[in-house]
């Protein structure tokens, strides 16, 4: 099924890059540009949509050769439920960072993300939050004072 | 300047040879086996995290850095595969085979010992064979024009397409997607802003490292989560590892000169592969010295043989996946292509011309090599192996959020915008879900990085000449695109004889 699925986001891809292509200007009349803009991401976005429905039929195609074992949506859920739980983690991270900053947003990212993979219990806060302090502050002066490199700011704060 | 060979040497070394560069290069060592022995953490994402850490840094101490950890992941692989079982980083696999059996026959000082030992010979040979055959190649390269460049990106793209994964059709997909993500931004010839898609920031194209951490630190980190796995168990008593004599151990390595080099030849020839790298060379290695072997019976049960093939074969990789790179400016796998990278930052092109212009960076470059082997080997040596087997022990819960964090600020450090963390985390998901699908990542992140020299030397080629057949007639060119067909074919050939065995 994922297969499938990959080959049907391909597609969608090549579609949209060989019509975005479309409206790329022509080479200007002074460069002997015989390929122009437009040319090489066609034949590519064109390989691809072939490949996809390449990957498509050789899926389907087994699928009518062997029973192929299907996993319930609930279950995948449950065995991917840490990873769900972190992307999101990190989603809210990004979104924080223009308002709050990166040492509020890493911080409360580092807190939680630690929380939610540890065993949970009371006992494990204590160091969750010093080495969540203790690393942003490390890597926030590190970066700022040797490396000039000046993380985000907040607007909020 | 003394362009002559051992000038050209003496500028390398003196360029390694002061305190800064060495404390860096020690660091690195350092930090490289402290990564590669802690299981989840690749080699890659420890030299993605040292990136942001030599931009105030010269390109000679950064590259150096750089090395030190590539070298020193290697080898540190080794020591949470033969004490607890689990290889520290895929290049450590085969060193389980026999170097875990060894532990538990109670010999765990010695196959430690062996391993830095073998890793270390392996290493130094690779320096050598790297230092006698990037020059050359690069000279060999300067006479490329547009059509034997073109052919050549083209046959390491479909190399490392038909190698990086089980599936040729998947590889491809992948590589082609990879050229794909790289025609965004300004086209390399008329300036014309591309699939921009309304979005200033990518006027100037992806950047190919936030895109390179997101597909091997962020998915890779993605995939530690999806089992809660127990925290790793010694299974053995570690205070009771004596480490034997060092000349015993060399003993033990010199008895069998043919193993070791053989095993680092294999490793050189698969590290120079684009997409091969020493998570394939180690297996090799094993496989190759088991059958050569007079026992083959034996492996598996804990005999110095395996250990040392996979050893040697693994550390070997490193210099065989920068000779590409530091020749052709082509990247043998996703670590050269940070050093790659770090080149750009640096404002230093590369490609063939690489040595002429900066021979004190590339030959400066072989030094490190060098050095880092006699760094990684002292490191294991005198701080201890015990101190290391310890870092193996750090909770997960602790490492991954730590380790998202180091990679979200590396990708904005790179151009100081936000845009390039959400690039990271786009390319993240991304990694994650085409690793589920089995859709090796390598094609992707040489397509990205291959894909403007592709482009730009196709249509260089027919703005010079729009006769398309030169590509097929220039000697150079024909070759290239005759291996390039060859190693299409190959996934079918291997096939087909895997059938036949069967």
């Amino acid at each position: 099924m994922g297969d499938l699925i990959a080959a049907a986001i391909l597609l969608i891809v090549a579609v949209l890059f060989y019509v975005a292509s479309l409206g790329l200007p022509p080479p200007p009349p002074a460069l002997p540009d015989v390929l122009g803009t437009a040319i090489f991401p066609q034949v590519l976005a064109g390989l691809i949509a072939m490949l996809a429905v390449g990957l498509a039929a050789q899926r389907l195609l087994r699928m009518r050769r062997e029973a192929i074992e299907r996993q319930d949506l609930l279950s995948l859920i449950r065995e991917h439920h840490l990873v769900f739980k972190s992307l999101l983690l990190f989603f809210l991270f990004l979104l924080l960072l223009k308002p709050f900053g990166f040492l509020i947003s890493a911080t409360v990212f580092l807190i939680a993300g630690q929380w939610l993979l540890s065993p949970r219990q009371w006992g494990y806060l204590p160091t969750i939050i010093a080495v969540s302090v203790g690393s942003v502050l490390v890597v926030y002066f590190f970066f700022q004072k040797f490396l000039f490199v000046f993380l985000p700011e907040g607007t909020l704060f | 300047m003394d362009q002559s060979i051992f000038g050209l040497f003496a500028l390398g070394f003196s360029e390694v040879l002061t305190a800064k560069v060495l404390v860096s290069l020690f660091v690195g060592s350092l930090a490289g086996i402290v990564a590669g022995c802690i299981p989840g953490f690749t080699i890659v994402m420890a030299v993605i995290l040292t990136l942001p850490f030599t931009f105030g840094m010269t390109p000679v101490q950064g590259l150096a850095t750089m090395i030190g950890v590539f070298v020193g992941g290697l080898s540190g692989g080794l020591i949470s595969a033969c004490l607890i079982g689990i290889p520290g980083t895929p290049s450590a696999i085969a060193t389980t085979f026999d170097g875990h059996p060894m532990a538990k026959k109670g010999e765990a000082g010695s196959a430690l010992a062996l391993g830095v030992w073998a890793s270390f010979w392996g290493g130094i040979l690779s320096a050598v064979v790297l230092m006698a055959i990037a020059p050359p190649l690069s000279y060999f390269a300067l006479a490329f024009g547009p059509w034997e460049y073109f052919s050549l990106v083209f046959f390491a793209m479909t190399i490392i397409a038909s190698l990086s994964g089980d599936s040729l059709l998947k590889g491809l997909i992948s590589g082609l997607f990879g050229l794909l993500v790289a025609t965004v931004g300004s086209d390399p010839i008329s300036n014309v802003p591309r699939f921009t898609f309304g979005m200033y920031q990518m006027e100037g194209g992806l950047d190919f490292l936030p895109i390179l951490i997101g597909l091997f630190a962020f998915s890779n980190l993605m995939e530690e989560l999806e089992v809660k796995r127990a925290a790793a168990k010694a299974l053995i008593d570690i205070k009771a590892v004596r480490v034997p004599h060092l000349k015993s151990n060399l003993e033990i390595l010199f008895k069998q000169p043919w193993n070791l080099i053989r095993s680092s030849l294999v490793g050189l020839f698969v590290g120079t592969l684009p997409g091969a790298g020493s998570s394939i060379s180690n297996i090799v290695s094993y496989d190759r010295a088991k059958k050569a072997s007079k026992s083959p019976e034996q492996f598996g049960t804990g005999i110095p043989d395996g250990l040392i093939a996979s050893e040697a074969g693994n550390s070997s990789t490193a210099g065989g996946a920068l000779i590409p790179m530091i020749a052709l400016g082509i990247p043998g796998d996703a670590v050269t292509a940070v050093m790659l990278g770090a080149l750009i930052i640096h404002g230093i092109q590369p490609g063939p011309l690489l040595i002429t212009n900066h021979p004190n960076l590339v030959y400066g470059m072989f030094a490190a090599f060098f050095f880092a082997h006699f760094a990684t080997a002292l490191i294991q040596s005198s701080v201890g192996l015990r101190f290391f087997l310890r870092l193996t022990y750090t909770p997960k819960y602790i490492l991954v959020p730590v380790i998202l964090i180091l990679c979200a600020v590396g990708a904005f450090a790179l151009n100081n915008r936000v845009f390039d963390i959400w690039v990271l985390f786009a390319f993240g998901i991304l990694g994650y879900g085409m690793s589920k699908l089995k859709i090796p990542l390598a094609p992707l992140i040489l397509g990205v990085i291959l894909g403007p020299i592709l482009e730009t030397n196709l249509r260089r080629a027919l703005m010079t000449d729009p006769d398309i057949s030169l590509f097929f007639t220039r000697p150079y060119s024909i070759v290239l695109l005759i291996l390039a067909l060859g190693s299409l074919l190959y996934p079918f050939w291997r096939s087909r004889r895997a059938v036949q065995r069967q």
